[in-house]
């Protein structure tokens, strides 16, 4: 059958092929082009039945535009697809669900304030002469979940569940809606621990039952652990297909990255540490917390950081890291304990008082800290207008600062005037680390600085950290990467369920110290 | 390396049409004035005579102040349903208490005026503080001030005026009549200019776009977005209350009903020109060429001596297709964005 195929295919790509094995799904010389910019180039990709095949690269590197291609969100791409041995073109995401391929984005697409069963009856619920079948609903959505291997209670409204069990339910929705063939984009970006597990274990499961599976990660160690093989791009070029037992991380690196950015590979080689400098106790006290507290988030925190310190704050999601640094930064109201600044008591009552006294905050996501539609000049200089500024407004005034931050920081375009909203992640989140830098903060409190980023771009905004630390600003750095915190941190905290359950300096500062606390 | 990319073919491609695209937000509403002024100019002899123009600016001209304050609540991403109720109320406060407490005219006026000003805090209290929807809780106040305007003048029509209302809502400037202007022409031009100048150029007016654009962002920035909204609410309330008391003065009296129209007149010419109703873009400028249309319109519609049961509705449908314009605009727009 595969030979005979073969040989009447139209598709003149040279995915190699095993004889017994035919691909599902196709790629054959595609090219897809934005304007001017090639974010696919002559790419051949073949997809077999019933395996999980990773897609890595950097940002930029072609990734999702594959991925936005096989969900047939894009149709004007050269080259052909094909799909069980067919040319398919895919009409809108809707065809391509239709053809049995779903789709899971990162930013899961749950409705919070309905049940399990709504949700995964969501695009069609059973119904009876206009009515809805609640009982029926209920009832299938319970068999289909325990077929799937999965104990959820579908009378749950979707909200109250984790994030990584509504992500399972999601799957299921679009297994239930008839996809063969899912695509994962960056699925365990927002799990802990325990939740990646039980996600591989889902998808061992589904591969059992005959799914086909792609897998599209930052994170390689997932990558490897769960793939059958995997294909790099690099500047949407497909450089690879390697079956995953042969190849290692280090190689990995090196096909997305060329061998030429050894520096860069730090970001993705724990083992490799720089040698640290000495531990910076020796500063003065910039910011001591004593037993503070929020019900529900925190409890009885206590720590100190010195000026001249970058302190790391490690914790899975949902440790109640987050929260601690929104009361530190006045958004929220801790219910009790005492924050001190250089030994003065603070009194957080709201964000503008923070500011003032000289706190600095990044939050988690870059939803909440720009404005997207306004100009890149506003934004930056936003946070310290008022000392910027006396009296009146002065848009040249505002735009030479802007200038200045956006060539400290590296924002690519340097165009003041352009909507932060036109910029890449890592450039707008460079924006966010501008606004405040144009006062030098005495406490700079990092949320996930480097989420979601490219290697380069993540080097980048670390130095510049760096750089902050050197000056004598004292940085608290919170992420859910123990590269980013192992890389740059001078002494680590990590928190656990609301609790800090160690603290890590010097040589036992690394990712598996952090990990095993956390 | 990409987002160079992304952005520079675009630029390239068109500079004229890339400017055209980036301002979709107020061309559209220019466009669509240009094309009703042209419209009945064409079709009515009486439209492009001095003294009607002059006449559409004012009977603009109270809204213009009553927009300007509501522009500011719309740009930070609130509404106030109580600027009539409360232009209603804050006429008939100073009317009563020049005319029946015997108070100075000035002292009536400013005691209108913080009357207004009050209600506007109790707004943006409970927007803030207690964290109510602003729709809810301006809806209260309205109720509020259409009651206390008629509990104060049980029904009455009060037509002793502080003379200072009079003048500025009732007098001209000059004295032969094509010539000769009304003043509260001045009035609503100064309240635009107003509030131009502070949305422009003052922290306190990028406050209110940045509340608009984004709260949350705004707030994680360091700036007191409950103030800014309250703030907002108190100014629109504040114009409101002017606007109310000039129309007294236009009028030659102060009754507890009449002005309902004001509350829908006002937001929707700010919409028109363009200001978005979820905050963030648009500003003066719009609310000026909305006002315009708005103006306009309904004279122009007068003008064609059509049948008054048909002007209504006819204003209507012109009113929505410019809406619908302006989100074609917008659309045209936000593709720049995407590619």
């Amino acid at each position: 059958m595969a030979f005979f195929t073969h040989h009447v295919s139209l598709c003149h790509c040279k995915n190699p092929m095993p004889e017994q094995t035919t691909p599902i799904l196709e790629l054959c010389n595609v090219s897809k082009r934005y304007g001017g910019a090639v974010a696919l180039a002559n790419v051949d990709f073949a997809l077999r039945a019933g395996e999980v095949h990773g897609l890595v690269g950097e940002n930029g590197a072609g990734k999702s535009t594959m991925m936005k291609l096989l969900a047939g969100v894009y149709h004007d791409y050269v080259g052909e697809m094909r799909l069980r041995d067919q040319p398919v073109r895919f009409t809108s995401p809707a065809d391509a669900q239709a053809k049995g391929i779903g789709m899971v984005y990162q930013e899961l697409s749950t409705f919070q304030h309905l049940t399990v069963a709504e949700n995964l009856f969501s695009r069609q619920p059973p119904t009876r002469g206009g009515l809805v079948q609640w009982k029926h609903m209920n009832q299938e959505a319970q068999a289909h979940l325990r077929e799937l291997g999965l104990n959820i209670d579908v009378t749950n409204l979707m909200g109250r569940l984790s994030v990584g069990t509504q992500q399972l339910v999601e799957i299921a929705r679009v297994i239930f809606s008839g996809a063969q063939i899912i695509i994962l984009d960056e699925p365990t970006s927002a799990l802990s621990g325990p939740e990646t597990r039980r996600l591989f274990n889902f998808i061992a499961t589904l591969k059992a039952q005959g799914k086909t599976i792609i897998f599209i990660s930052h994170f390689l160690e997932d990558v490897l652990e769960v793939t059958d093989r995997i294909t790099v791009l690099k500047n949407a070029h497909k450089v690879a297909t390697l079956d995953t037992p042969n190849v290692t991380k280090h190689q990995l690196v090196e096909l997305m990255i060329g061998s030429d950015a050894k520096i860069l590979q730090q970001m993705y080689e724990q083992d490799q540490n720089l040698p640290r400098r000495p531990s910076r106790l020796t500063g003065e006290t910039a910011l001591t917390v004593d037993r503070l507290s929020r019900p529900g988030a925190f409890h009885q925190i206590s720590f100190e950081l010195h000026k001249g310190e970058i302190l790391g704050l490690f914790g899975f999601m949902g440790a109640g890291q987050i929260q601690l640094a929104r009361c530190l930064f006045g958004a929220e109201r801790p219910t009790s304990g005492v924050i001190m600044l250089n030994n003065q008591k603070l009194n957080l009552k709201n964000t503008t008082i923070a500011r003032n006294v000289g706190i600095a905050y990044v939050p988690e996501n870059r939803r909440n800290s720009l404005m997207l539609e306004q100009e890149i000049y506003k934004n930056i200089t936003l946070a310290h207008l008022g000392r910027l500024l006396h009296g009146l407004l002065n848009q040249r005034t505002e735009v030479t600062i802007a200038r200045t931050q956006i060539e400290q920081v590296g924002v690519r375009p340097p165009q003041p005037f352009l909507r932060v909203g036109a910029l890449s992640g890592g450039n707008q989140q460079k924006v966010v680390l501008a606004k405040w830098l144009t006062q030098q903060p005495k406490l700079l409190i990092l949320n996930e600085p480097t989420r979601g980023m490219d290697v380069g771009a993540k080097d980048e905004v670390l130095t510049i950290v760096q750089k902050l630390r050197d000056q004598g600003v004292a940085i608290l750095l919170i992420t859910t990467e123990p590269e980013t915190i192992v890389r740059i941190a001078d002494r680590s905290l990590v928190m656990s369920k609301g609790r800090l359950t160690a603290e890590l300096s010097g040589v036992e500062l690394t990712k598996e110290n952090l990990m095993k606390h956390a | 390396m990409t987002e160079t990319i992304s952005i520079k073919p675009i630029a390239a491609r068109n500079p004229a049409l890339l400017w055209v695209r980036r301002r979709a937000r107020d061309l559209a509403p220019f466009a669509t004035l240009v094309v009703l002024v042209v419209f009945f100019s064409l079709s009515s002899d009486s439209f492009l005579n001095i003294i009607n123009l002059r006449n559409i600016l004012a009977q603009v001209s109270t809204l213009a102040v009553v927009s300007t304050g509501i522009t500011f609540v719309l740009l930070c991403g609130e509404i106030d349903l109580s600027i009539a109720a409360v232009a209603t109320m804050t006429g008939v406060v100073a009317a009563v208490l020049f005319g029946k407490a015997g108070l100075p005219g000035p002292v009536a006026v400013l005691a209108g005026a913080l009357a207004a000003t009050l209600l506007g805090l109790l707004n943006g209290w409970s927007a803030t503080r207690i964290g109510l929807p602003s729709f809810m809780a301006t809806l209260a106040t309205m109720q509020i001030a259409t009651g206390l305007g008629q509990y104060i003048t049980k029904g009455e029509i009060v037509y002793t005026l502080p003379p200072m209302l009079q003048y500025l809502g009732g007098e001209y400037i000059g004295q032969k009549d094509p010539w000769r202007l009304p003043v509260v022409i001045l009035m609503g031009i100064a309240a635009l200019i107003i509030g131009h100048f502070v949305l422009t150029y003052t922290k306190f007016g990028r406050y209110v776009y940045m509340t608009g654009s984004n709260r949350e962002a705004a707030r994680l920035s360091g700036i007191n977005t409950q103030n800014i909204v309250a703030t907002c609410l108190a100014i629109s309330a504040f114009s409101a209350g002017l606007a109310g008391m000039l129309n007294t003065g236009r009028l030659g009296s102060a009754q507890g009903y009449g002005l309902e129209d004001m509350l829908l007149d006002s937001i929707s010419a700010v919409v028109l020109g363009g200001t978005s109703l979820f905050g963030g873009e648009g500003g003066i400028k719009n609310t000026l060429i909305g006002l315009l249309i708005f103006g306009v319109l309904s004279n122009g519609l007068n003008q064609l001596q059509l049948d008054i049961y048909v002007r209504l509705w006819v204003r209507g449908v012109i009113l929505l297709a410019a809406l619908i314009i302006n989100i074609y605009a917008l659309r045209l727009r936000d593709t720049e964005a995407v590619e």
